[in-house]
């Protein structure tokens, strides 16, 4: 199996949704906004033909009152692939991003409480632990567990592996251009470029 | 500008009126709206009724709508407003062509209006118009230069135009007015630069493209994008030092990823097995628990080298349990001598194991658990499953259930077995066992509900899926809901192979519809990407887009709906009872007396199912009038309801097929199938130019495939014997018949095929059945080539067969009953486990034996 970076995969990955989780979405309601949206792009295991059989999503929470972190929105590998050490091995590749990237402390996630399977993954093996419980989580009235896992050690042996990789030190010679009116830009276009249908005539009128 | 200029007063009210739109407060905008038109000196302003009129859209008034903004526009045809909403309505009813066009009018009467301009390059890039986007992209960009947008729209235009370098001069221009600090990293301008660097490489500069990673990397967040684009750029650029360094980085940080071993390849530049071997050894002791570069090598060794690394391979898994081991093997079956490899070796173990409970009593191995024996008979029973031996695979699969009776894995490869045996019945069953097992995992569920689809039994699929699905709701529109294609295309599947028809045929167009809607919800896209700066998403995204109807599942739903509509030409439904009629021709009395009590039953369910509808539809209609009062949301037009009756009695069932068709024609190229179908239907439609493109290009893909042969026997005829053909068109074909086919006929040419392919059966059942086409008193020597199965000849397996007996009752290869019984007997011994080849009333006994199989499902179903 072959686990690599994802951005663009909607339909198959859809497809291995529906034959392994409890809570489906509809293809495009999950995975398309997920190409764009997602910050951390998701990884995924796929076979020779390139079916996918295995993936995580994660996306980067924004609250400013926490230390960055990250939250696994959906982790899944066909039973049909199980005990390969997928899951482990993808969720090790999304937290490291999520370390390299945008500096996370730690991750989270929502399991089912009677999700034993799941628990077992989590709590064991990936070494998660329950931080809270959520009643009522889903959507048909059973409990979640929150679950963490704190990457305060697996970022250290990022930064180790960075420091180990033999690359010789390259020039920074960085191109800049003040362009005073930059930031102004973006903040503007911001603004005016909006999804909704505006009305044509405040321009004329 | 606007014919009728409005008083302060109601200009006041107008403004409001376009206000209350934007913000879907659609009910007041109504109001306003009749404040202005209630005045008998406006009662026919062209903008305020064209306003009433989008509003009224949005609250579901299609018909209203459509009256009241055309009457608007009639009254101000010089209104840019009235244009505009004209193309908003066409655009919410999905006519993007005709919305353009009013967009353009619109723009005529103020061709700066920056709204109208957005809209209509979202519709451009919508409907790919690139080059008209970027005219649009580009007014925009001189309108509003200070805008981020102006400029990633502009630069996005010649990308897809696919002028790179010109892509990559505008993001340059446009990078040089963000200031940032060269420390801080900034999600969006790093999505910025990885953009750019795209560009850079697509445009081939790849001196560039590392530069420019070089100078930006330490404000790029994507840390991984980074490595891997250097790496493959130092590849382009052929510095294979710096490229090996950077395979190793990557390899370091994700061992499994093969991209980085085949980039380590190259950078080392390993050529011979023993070089390649070398990386993959060495990484095998850097990261022991690495998968990838124990199973790569397997691909490209052989021999003794492959038997020794295959064998460390399998013993560790199956020490250490790991179900999928066959599954990561299946790709090295197309290599004989590696499957006998696979087959000495792990028989051996099999043999040992029993023994002393050791892989091999004389290397000092130690001495595994019990599960070992099992995991190993599991790999046997998958491996003559594969070759095709399912009485030995039953056999190893047995010995595991008995040893080990509650592991769901065993059923599901015993379920396997039946269905590669020609058993689907007996499959279905095993995998219900396997579901009853687990009845919270979703995959054997889902898996259950295929193989009872397959095995035709749609109600009992329904109800096993319905475990998943959303209560309240019924578990087929739910699974239409969330696009649950593989469902779906089971269900056509099932449907066709019951000569339901029409039933077939709406899941196939629910399937096409699918995929309309994916391709519409892009919409959202356009905007929202530029906003959020996922550049690189985006363009993939659009480009994937364009190439979405070569997913399998559209395949498959375009293929089934083709062969049903093909079907439907040559045999039209003219009503029910006939179709009944056909159905019951060959039976005898008991089987008739029982398909009518069946059909009782069927009914009776039927009726009650059909109640149940009915009260939910109307739950569900309920919902929806509560819905629609809440009117916040935007209501697309309703789609036209799929009715299977109709679709059954379609009109022009060949007009049908090539709209399925027309996409693959243009996308799934490559497939020898799709031109096959398409001669399908232009031979029908006494297309002879077409059926030469087709039969054209498929030869191009397989001069040998046995269905082209049919096609090319029956293209030859066709135009042989036609006599209306203009001359021009005459002229093109009788000179591409002499390339296609030489100086010979039809039946010669028939007869080189048959002396060419002489010791396959695919390939001597089509010359068969071609010889019956062309001359039917040559039934008996057609069937004696098609029905002789002995063990001298090659490609024999249960669908040839099949079909040969099918073709035995049905004409194509004459009607004789004994001979198709003397076939089916001879098949049977073959394939004793094979349904379509049981003796006539094996079901019967096998019920008697069993009880009523079909009841016991029944009931099962029901307990759950």
């Amino acid at each position: 199996m072959n686990i690599r970076n994802a951005r663009v995969s909607l339909l198959s990955s859809g497809h291995c949704n529906l034959l392994c989780l409890p809570e489906n979405y509809q293809n495009e309601i999950l995975l398309l906004p997920w190409i764009i949206l997602a910050q951390v792009t998701p990884y995924i295991a796929e076979d020779e033909n390139g079916k996918i059989v295995g993936y995580v999503l994660a996306k980067m929470e924004e609250d400013p009152d926490d230390v960055p972190h990250g939250h696994i929105t959906s982790l899944a590998v066909k039973r049909s692939h199980r005990r390969l050490g997928l899951a482990q091995k993808l969720m090790d590749q999304a937290s490291r991003a999520m370390i390299e990237n945008f500096n996370a402390k730690y991750v989270s996630l929502h399991v089912r409480k009677s999700n034993r399977a799941a628990l077992h993954l989590y709590s064991n093996t990936l070494k998660f632990q329950i931080s809270e419980i959520e009643p009522k989580y889903y959507a048909d009235g059973e409990d979640a567990y929150a679950m963490k896992r704190d990457l305060a050690h697996m970022a250290d042996e990022v930064t180790f592996s960075d420091l180990c990789q033999s690359d010789p030190p390259r020039d920074q010679e960085i191109e800049r251009d003040s362009g005073g009116e930059s930031k102004e830009l973006s903040e503007v276009s911001e603004a005016t470029e909006s999804t909704d249908v505006k009305d044509s005539s405040s321009d004329s009128q | 500008m606007p014919t009728i200029t409005l008083p302060p007063k109601e200009n006041a009210l107008f403004k409001r009126i376009l206000r209350c739109y934007e913000h879907k407060q659609y009910r007041n905008g109504l109001k306003f709206c009749k404040q202005i038109l209630s005045n008998p000196k406006f009662a026919e302003h062209g903008e305020t009724l064209a306003m009433k009129g989008l509003t009224l859209n949005c609250l579901g008034k299609k018909e209203d709508a459509y009256d009241l903004v055309r009457r608007g526009l009639r009254n101000d045809l010089k209104s840019h407003v009235c244009w505009h909403v004209y193309g908003l309505l066409q655009r919410s009813d999905k006519k993007y062509d005709e919305a353009i066009k009013c967009y353009r009018n619109a723009l005529k009467w103020d061709k700066d209006n920056l709204q109208i301009l957005r809209d209509l390059s979202l519709l451009q890039i919508q409907m790919r118009d690139l080059e008209g986007y970027r005219e649009t992209r580009y007014q925009l960009l001189q309108l509003r230069p200070a805008q981020r947008a102006s400029w990633i729209g502009y630069a996005i235009a010649y990308h897809l135009l696919e002028d790179y370098e010109m892509a990559a001069k505008i993001i340059e221009e446009f990078r040089k007015t963000q200031q940032t600090s060269p420390d801080k990293v900034d999600y969006e301008y790093s999505e910025l630069l990885l953009y750019q660097n795209q560009v850079l490489r697509e445009a081939g500069l790849n001196k560039e493209a590392l530069e420019h990673l070089s100078n930006y990397e330490k404000q790029i967040c994507d840390k991984l994008a980074v490595e891997e684009t250097r790496g493959e750029l130092l590849l382009r650029l052929e510095r294979m030092e710096e490229a090996t360094k950077v395979y190793r980085h990557l390899q370091e940080r994700n061992p499994e990823n093969w991209c980085y071993y085949h980039g380590l390849e190259k950078s080392l530049k390993a050529e011979t097995v023993d070089e390649k071997r070398k990386i993959y050894e060495e990484a095998w002791e850097q990261y022991p628990k690495g998968l990838v570069p124990r199973r790569l090598p397997l691909n490209f060794l052989s021999g003794v080298k492959f038997r020794e690394c295959l064998d460390r391979y399998l013993r560790l898994n199956f020490s250490k349990g790991c179900p999928p081991v066959f599954t990561t093997l299946k790709s090295l079956y197309h290599d004989k001598e590696k499957v006998a490899i696979i087959e000495e070796l792990v028989v051996g173990y099999e043999t040992s194991l029993k023994g002393c409970r050791m892989f091999n009593q004389n290397d000092g191995g130690k001495e595994e658990p019990p599960t070992t024996l099992l995991w190993v008979q599991y790999f046997l029973a998958q491996h003559y499953n594969m070759v095709g031996q399912q009485t030995l695979a039953l056999e190893y699969i047995n010995a595991a259930i008995e040893s080990t009776p509650t592991l769901i894995e065993l059923f599901v490869i015993k379920a396997k077995i039946y269905k590669h045996a020609g058993n689907i019945k007996e499959a279905a069953q095993w995998m219900d066992e396997a579901q009853a097992l687990d009845t919270a995992d979703r995959f054997i569920n889902s898996k259950c509900a295929k193989y009872m689809l397959k095995a035709g039994l749609v109600k009992e699929a329904e109800e096993m899926c319905s475990k998943f699905t959303r209560e309240g709701a019924s578990a087929v529109e739910n699974l239409n809901e969330m696009q649950c294609m593989w469902f779906q295309t089971e269900c056509a599947l099932a449907y066709k192979g019951m000569n339901k028809y029409g039933d077939a045929l709406k899941k196939c167009h629910e399937i096409e519809r699918h995929f309309v809607e994916i391709t519409d919800d892009q919409f959202d896209f356009h905007t929202y990407c530029m906003r959020k700066m996922t550049l690189r998403s985006y363009v993939d995204l659009l480009k994937l887009e364009d190439l979405l109807r070569q997913h399998p599942f559209y395949y498959k739903a375009a293929r089934t709906a083709i062969q049903i509509y093909l079907g439907l030409h040559d045999n039209p439904l003219t009503d029910d009872s006939k179709e009944m009629q056909a159905d019951t021709a060959n039976l005898s009395d008991k089987e008739l007396k029982k398909l009518r009590n069946k059909q009782r039953r069927a009914q009776k369910k039927a009726q009650l199912e059909e109640e149940k509808k009915t009260a939910e539809k109307e739950k569900q209609l309920k919902n929806q009038k509560k819905k629609k009062e809440d009117d916040d949301e935007e209501i697309g037009g309703p789609k036209e309801e799929l009715i299977p009756d109709k679709l059954a009695k379609v009109e022009n069932p060949l007009e049908e097929a090539v709209k399925f068709l027309t996409p693959l024609k243009h996308l799934v190229r490559d497939k020898i199938d799709t031109h096959l179908l398409a001669f399908e239907i232009y031979f029908r439609k006494e297309k002879y130019l077409l059926m030469l493109q087709s039969v054209k290009r498929a030869v191009a893909i397989d001069r040998d495939n046995p269905w082209l042969h049919q096609c090319l026997v029956r293209f030859f005829k066709g135009v042989s014997e036609s006599t209306d053909l203009p001359v021009a068109v005459r002229t093109v074909l009788k000179q591409e018949i002499t390339r296609l086919f030489g100086d010979s006929n039809a039946s010669s040419f028939n007869q080189e095929y048959l002396s060419k392919h002489s010791r396959s059966i695919p390939h001597r059942v089509a010359a068969a059945k071609m010889m019956v086409y062309m001359d039917s008193s040559t039934e008996t020597k057609a069937m004696e080539l098609a029905t002789s199965i002995d063990e001298s000849l090659v490609n024999r397996t249960i669908v040839i067969c099949t079909d040969v007996l099918e073709s035995l009752g049905n004409g194509v290869l004459g009607d004789c009953k004994e001979r198709a019984e003397a076939y089916r007997a001879a098949c049977h011994k073959l394939y004793p486990y094979t349904l379509a080849f049981m003796p006539p009333g094996y079901e019967e006994s096998a019920k008697m034996a069993n009880g009523d199989t079909s009841m016991e499902t029944e009931e099962l179903t029901n307990e759950m």
